[in-house]
């Protein structure tokens, strides 16, 4: 007979899940991996804190996402194949649906776990209804093994220490540098689009290369503190975020009257295909877009290699 | 560990001790969420690593593993003379390093088997001709490791008895398809 009872439901993941169990004298966090798993005890003696943070809401996020699946479900009128019509439908109605459980879930939280040697994150207690319970279920049965925390609080002795161990200096990592290779290449592309407009396979290369070309902005951006000491390169980048957001405008604007057209062919039994298209081919947008392109990728470039700290 | 360790969980913020233990949770000084911190008595242990006392003289004794340090207190599995380093407290029993690895041990790890051969008996299926190497293997593992250990925590052997269905059912189908062929075979072309 296992000593075991289940405290948390399984946090999954796409490698397997995590989940706490609770011992007559331990806490046990179960790590699956699909195919082993791996144990983690904490006695109820050296757990010294539960910290339970709430996350930002993610409500606005959640009400796009709605929108967006419902949208999605929209395009029922604008398809003639039945098969279409279906997936479309059944894909739409499960998105809702996580969409949906996910909201009821209520809002999302961190919690970890403190012993003198450690601070683990409870995965498996990631909303504040979990937490709730977990920690109304764990603190008496703490508290009868180590008692109370006195209420005058507790006194720390301070362990005399010596000089702090020196900062190490990261690399700053070529990140910066190939993503302005990335705003030349697009500029390239770009502009090749205007010049060469009935070679098919540049747009699709190009939905590629401006997608990676975002991803690698938000990293940049994202890996910066701590790392990379440089000013004017992160500078251009902030500055290339307008342009992308310019771009990005431009582009929805094209999504929704691709969209209307259509719907507007579907309501008239028009079968012609209506190719979507990123930036209006020969307009004044995609000039820009190719040209401070090409102008943050040459400045960046130059930017990056002058500002690189040299190793002495 | 010192109070600064009971730190906000999204932005690692230390929470001053004023904000423990409160129920209806505090706003955390760095970040501004809602948190709240269970604080234990544990927190005031901080002992140190333990760094044994030299041998002052030769009538006192020594550690068994080290023989310039003197002994505080004997191995209650062994019997042998311990200094500080060497004294392992385990459930307020004090016992050397050796004993220790010899004891039960308490395992970190467990193989699933049965989530293997519940694999090995649908996924090939995908593929349909990888099944043909997936259901024996599957049907080997569910019979050589029926009995292993399997999760410390409540599992049933469901996976196990449905990776063995599966691979029946899919040798049985192979065999099936084996024999349609052969009586084709032999039966030759219809003229």
């Amino acid at each position: 007979m296992s000593p075991y009872t289940k405290l948390t439901p399984r946090h999954r993941t796409f490698g397997g899940y995590t989940q706490l169990w609770l011992a007559p004298d331990h806490l046990l966090l179960l790590c699956n991996t699909r195919f082993s798993e791996e144990y983690k005890r904490f006695s109820f003696s050296d757990i010294q804190a539960i910290v339970v943070t709430r996350l930002p809401s993610q409500l606005v996020l959640q009400i796009v996402m709605i929108l967006a699946a419902l949208a999605w479900m929209c395009l029922w009128f604008a398809v003639d194949s039945r098969f279409a019509k279906w997936a479309i439908e059944i894909s739409g109605a499960l998105a809702l649906l996580f969409l949906i459980v996910d909201m009821a879930r209520g809002p999302r939280c961190r919690c970890f776990l403190r012993t003198r040697v450690s601070g683990e994150l409870l995965a498996p207690v990631s909303r504040i209804k979990t937490a709730d319970n977990f920690v109304a279920l764990l603190r008496p049965v703490i508290e009868s093994v180590q008692g109370a925390l006195p209420a005058e609080g507790v006194t720390f002795e301070t362990p005399d220490s010596g000089p702090p161990p020196p900062d190490i200096v990261s690399s700053p990592g070529y990140l910066p540098e190939f993503l302005f290779a990335t705003f030349l290449v697009n500029a390239l592309l770009l502009w090749s689009t205007a010049r060469f407009p009935k070679v098919p396979e540049l747009p699709a290369i190009l939905l590629n290369t401006l997608f990676a070309e975002f991803v690698l902005i938000v990293v940049a951006l994202l890996r910066r503190k701590g790392r990379d000491a440089r000013v004017v390169v992160y500078v251009i980048l902030g500055l290339s975020i307008v342009g992308i957001g310019f771009d990005i405008v431009t582009f929805g604007g094209e999504l929704v009257r691709w969209y209307m057209t259509v719907l507007d062919k579907a309501k008239n039994g028009e079968k012609t295909i209506t190719p979507l298209t990123f930036l209006p081919k020969n307009g004044m947008r995609l000039t820009i877009a190719y040209a401070w392109r090409a102008v943050a990728g040459v400045v960046g470039l130059a930017a990056a290699f002058f500002e690189r700290p040299r190793q002495t | 560990m010192a109070a600064n360790a009971i730190a906000c969980a999204a932005c690692s913020t230390p929470v001053p001790q004023e904000f423990w233990n409160r129920e209806e949770g505090v706003r955390c000084p760095g970040c501004g969420r809602n948190l709240r911190a269970a604080v234990f008595p544990a927190i005031s242990n901080h002992a140190l690593g333990a760094s044994p006392a030299a041998l002052q003289g030769e009538t006192e004794a020594s550690c068994f593993y080290h023989p310039q340090s003197r002994a505080t207190v004997p191995c209650q599995q062994c019997g042998r003379f311990l200094c500080a380093l060497c004294d392992l407290e385990v459930d307020g029993r004090h016992i050397c390093p050796r004993c220790f690895e010899s004891a039960e041990k308490v395992e970190p790890r467990r193989v699933m088997y049965d989530s293997m051969a519940l694999a090995l008996s649908t996924f090939p299926m995908l593929l349909f001709w990888p099944a043909l190497v997936g259901a024996p293997w599957a049907l080997f593992i569910v019979l050589r490791r029926w009995n292993a250990p399997s999760s410390i925590v409540p599992r049933t052997k469901i996976r196990f008895v449905l990776a063995a269905l599966f691979a029946l059912a899919e040798i049985g189908f192979a065999i099936f398809v084996v024999h349609m062929i052969t009586q084709v075979a032999l039966k030759g072309p219809r003229r």
